[in-house]
């Protein structure tokens, strides 16, 4: 049943569930942040670049981001179609989401990457 | 025609002041409305980010900033949309798998995320504040 949901057939079962595992996904990371910032408690710049130093902790930040921006995506996705009914103007607002996203995703890559910190 | 007679019977009530939303719709509206300006204020908290880890004069202008009561504001205004998200989308999770979908039980849930909310808020403002 679930699996035959999950088909090409039916694509918004695919986006439904997709938003929902990158929620879950994201509420047990942040569970592991909030842990990890208890436990450091960084009390000052040297402390916080230690904190983002280990790559496993840089890869689970992006894995966060990555699991953020989908889910985002897709919310924003569903509210400008249940809230803007013109297309072509839906279509402008899509794009500008899209572009956002894309950005957004890059910009942590940078930084958590490119920044050599 | 018999369709158009009856729906011109119905009853109508579009008084402001005399009809409001049920909480579980209130909670619901509320959890979209904070995704939408959690999604809109990302680049501004990756900025933050980014400045925080460039250079340590940046990570003490950032720091200082947020000594400051309208960067204060923000925080927990940006903190109570998050933990409502949080705790909302929780519910709606809960709602995905068959669990308190009856009305009752939908607004009993709503209480308690608005609850929860409530709680968790005191906390994070004695954090930002205290």
């Amino acid at each position: 049943m679930l699996i035959e949901l999950l088909t090409a057939k039916y694509p918004g079962m695919r986006r439904w569930l997709t938003q929902r595992l990158c929620a879950l996904s994201m509420a047990l990371v942040l569970v592991l942040f909030l842990i990890r910032m208890l436990w450091l408690s960084p009390q000052n710049y040297q402390d916080w670049v230690a904190m983002f130093a280990p790559l496993w902790w840089r890869w689970l930040v992006v894995w966060f981001f990555v699991c953020m921006l989908l889910h985002a995506w897709l919310g924003v996705r569903d509210v400008l179609r249940d809230y803007v009914p013109h297309l072509p103007s839906r279509g402008v607002l899509q794009a500008l989401v899209d572009i956002a996203v894309l950005g957004n995703a890059l910009a942590v890559l940078w930084i958590l990457f490119g920044m050599n910190v | 025609m018999i369709i158009k007679k009856h729906k011109k019977q119905r009853p109508k009530n579009l008084d402001l002041f005399t009809i409001r939303l049920p909480i579980n719709a209130v909670v619901s509206i509320l959890h979209r409305v904070t995704g939408v300006v959690l999604f809109l204020i990302q680049p501004l908290l990756l900025w933050t980010l980014y400045l925080s880890l460039s250079s340590p004069v940046r990570y003490m202008q950032v720091v200082q900033q947020f000594q400051q009561w309208p960067y204060k504001l923000l925080a927990t205004g940006l903190a109570a949309a998050f933990v409502h998200h949080f705790y909302a989308g929780i519910r709606h999770l809960a709602m995905d798998v068959h669990w308190m979908t009856t009305l009752q039980k939908a607004r009993f849930s709503s209480r308690v995320v608005l609850g929860l909310v409530a709680f968790t808020m005191v906390w994070v403002s004695w954090l930002i504040w205290g």
